[in-house]
């Protein structure tokens, strides 16, 4: 009789690799795709995306940012604020694949958001990424000239980066009922006014999530043949959920859904590839200890971990770490202040 | 030239170090790296720090230097917080002559022309990192040569807190230790300004094209009548005195002390303001100071209304924002045609969410 689990890896069986082991001696996690300094990263997705923006930067990778900050900010902190070196783009988060695949669409001239610009107190706010002005513009045309120049530098993005880091967020989200454009924030928490006439909530299903990212990666692409896509899926929980459910089976829902749907389009297509960090901070091996007492902010212990997997094997050479030493930055995760503005 | 060995044929060590610089600067794609300049039998030691995609460029130079303490070379540290700027620090290699000489101004020795080498080196920095903007900083010693390596920058901003302007007024004692090691064979009764530059009243008085920010410590009494008077006198008569921003102020220390909050906004504002006008430097420079100066008579003048929902200091940068969006070169258009919208095999989203 054949046993098919004979002569596998023994990260292959749960006593060894997770059981008998302390879960920051866990090995072998992921099989590290080729990477050198010389490939240029870009980033993207929700806030625990940031993290890894931040930790290849300090291991000298090639980062992308094609929309840096205009030198009128008095500090770096402050450039953060609104929302520049955040990500290779001044997008803010992007917590869903429907978010993502409609700004390549928008950058590409595929669709324009019926309803892009909000206000709140005689301020304007480019709807689909209302926290990176965090006081708004004077002016529509303002809000209007900044989103030009954000969607040229998402283009260049897409057509000279080598690598896309991705990290998945969210499967709730806010639509506009005109047009379907998902927005990062539902309308009246930072700016904009919630109308049950205009505004509705959605959660995408499995399906949508798996066609959103399908033609997110057709759409990159067609742009960018030789363009490889890293997928993530942020550990951190919803900080509300709009279902009607408690907000933990929500959580747990939303992030299969995710974890789901990037292992799938990991198997199915070479140049995209799937790393755990989902798993590493959530998974029940670590008992809950890399999250702060909130369970819900991912501790500087859990990032360290996760990124410790992420440069090993061939990566651990190609990116020593160089600069560890320099304080890593806060991340900006701005679904935070949903509960601030209830 | 009194029998000293001339300085002044240093264009080749200028060059070749300039050469050098170019070459390492190419090398240097981010992050910061010290970078050793050898020509004529000399070293030249810089840090530079390159931020990717930055236009701006802060060149420092240190001031005094205890050399119980320091080794060679000695740096100014970076600036932390300065966006869109890469920063260039410059270690005095006429230190090198003596053991115990703690202040050369970056002015020269006998054989090496520090000056010239220096504008060479920072013009050759200038065009390889592609900057826009050179801002020059330092305190005290390094002040002067702040203001020696700005005025050969036209459209640069010298940021100086409490210089000396010119070697010869400064501490008999010191100017003594720097002629004895540095220019041995001078006679003391020809001044220094006769083989290097060590005035910069007299450099100014012949005019400028560069904006000098000039903080000075009114508890330092020295630096304002040996140093600030004089320099302010020689330029008074000129329409470029103008792009002069004095700024006196007191912090309650007597001596030759500032406080890096007393300086550090200038930079920032020279670093960012939308142009270096000095009305664009007050108003970038009055937006970045932590609390704005309440009216003489409180009920005269009402400030501004402002939006109580908003941190003044997020619309002010938003301010700044806009109005660097209004000066961005315009981008292309959103292309409508020949791109992936008019491939028919690409996915499109459903009708409802087209």
């Amino acid at each position: 009789m054949v046993n098919p689990y004979r002569g596998r890896e023994a990260r292959a069986f749960w006593s060894g690799a997770v059981a008998d082991r302390h879960c920051t001696a866990m090995t072998d996690l992921w099989d590290p795709i080729a990477l050198s300094r010389h490939d240029r990263i870009a980033t993207a997705g929700s806030c625990f995306a940031q993290h890894i923006g931040n930790a290849l930067t300090r291991r000298g990778a090639d980062f992308l940012d094609c929309e840096p900050a205009p030198p009128v900010f008095a500090s770096g902190d402050e450039a953060r604020r609104f929302g520049y070196g955040l990500f290779s783009c001044r997008y803010g988060n992007i917590y869903t694949a429907r978010q993502m695949r409609q700004l390549v669409e928008e950058a590409y001239g595929h669709r324009r958001p019926n309803e892009a610009i909000w206000t709140r107190d005689g301020r304007f706010f480019d709807a689909l990424r209302p926290a990176v002005d965090p006081a708004g513009h004077a002016s529509a045309d303002t809000v209007a000239r900044a989103r030009q120049l954000h969607l040229a530098a998402v283009r260049t993005m897409l057509e000279t980066m080598d690598l896309l880091v991705f990290t998945l967020g969210l499967t709730e989200c806010w639509e506009s009922l005109l047009d379907g454009t998902v927005y990062p924030t539902a309308p009246g928490t930072l700016a904009g006014a919630f109308d049950p006439a205009l505004h509705a909530f959605r959660n995408l299903r499995h399906a949508d999530v798996l066609e959103d990212m399908e033609a997110l990666i057709a759409l990159i692409q067609a742009v960018n043949p030789a363009a490889r896509i890293l997928l993530t899926v942020s550990p951190v929980p919803l900080v509300a959920t709009a279902s009607g459910g408690h907000v933990l089976p929500a959580t747990v829902r939303s992030k299969s859904i995710l974890r789901a749907v990037a292992g799938e389009l990991a198997d199915s297509h070479d140049h995209v590839a799937y790393f755990p960090s989902y798993e590493i901070i959530t998974a029940h091996p670590a008992r809950g200890m890399f999250f702060d007492p909130d369970l819900r902010t991912v501790n500087a212990l859990g990032v360290e971990q996760v990124m410790a997997q992420f440069f090993s094997g061939s990566l651990a050479q190609a990116f020593a770490p160089a600069d560890a030493q320099a304080p890593m930055p806060e991340a900006i995760c701005d679904e935070d202040r949903v509960a601030e503005t209830l | 030239m009194n029998g000293i060995t001339s300085i002044l044929p240093s264009d080749t060590v200028a060059q070749a170090m300039a050469a050098q610089m170019k070459r390492k600067v190419a090398m240097l794609r981010r992050g910061a790296r010290t970078i050793t300049l050898s020509a004529g039998g000399v070293d030249l030691h810089v840090r530079l720090r390159v931020a990717p995609g930055a236009d701006r460029l802060l060149v420092t130079f240190h001031g005094g230097v205890d050399r119980v303490r320091a080794t060679l070379p000695v740096f100014n540290g970076f600036i932390d917080d300065l966006p869109g700027t890469h920063q260039l620090s410059v270690s005095d290699p006429s230190l090198g002559c003596d053991s115990a000489l703690r202040l050369a101004w970056h002015a020269g020795h006998d054989g090496f022309d520090t000056p010239a080498v220096l504008r060479a080196v920072i013009a050759a920095t200038i065009q390889q990192l592609k900057v826009e903007r050179t801002a020059f900083f330092g305190t005290s010693g390094g002040g002067f040569s702040a203001l020696v390596q700005s005025h050969a920058v036209p459209g640069s901003i010298a940021v100086v807190a409490n210089p000396q302007t010119a070697i010869e007024r400064y501490h008999p004692r010191q100017v003594a230790s720097y002629r004895a090691a540095c220019w041995p064979e001078l006679p003391p009764d020809v001044p220094l300004d006769s083989v290097t530059v060590a005035d910069c009243a007299r450099l100014y008085a012949g005019g400028f094209d560069n904006t000098v920010i000039y903080a000075l410590s009114l508890g330092d009494s020295h630096h304002m009548r040996h140093h600030m008077l004089p320099f302010v006198a020689a330029i008074a008569h000129l329409p470029a005195a103008q792009r002069l921003l004095l700024h006196t102020d007191y912090d309650g220390n007597a001596g030759h002390h500032m406080a890096r909050s007393q300086y550090l906004p200038w930079l920032r504002a020279a670093l960012t303001a939308t142009n270096t006008a000095p009305a664009s430097l007050l108003t970038m420079w009055h937006s970045l100071r932590d609390a704005p100066l309440r009216p003489l008579r409180p009920g005269r003048r009402r400030p501004a209304p402002v939006s109580p929902a908003f941190a003044p200091s997020d619309l002010a940068a938003g301010e700044r924002v806009a109005a660097w969006l209004a000066g961005a070169a315009q981008e292309p258009p959103v292309p409508s045609h020949g791109s992936i919208l008019s491939d028919p095999t690409l996915p499109v989203l459903r009708k409802e969410h087209a």
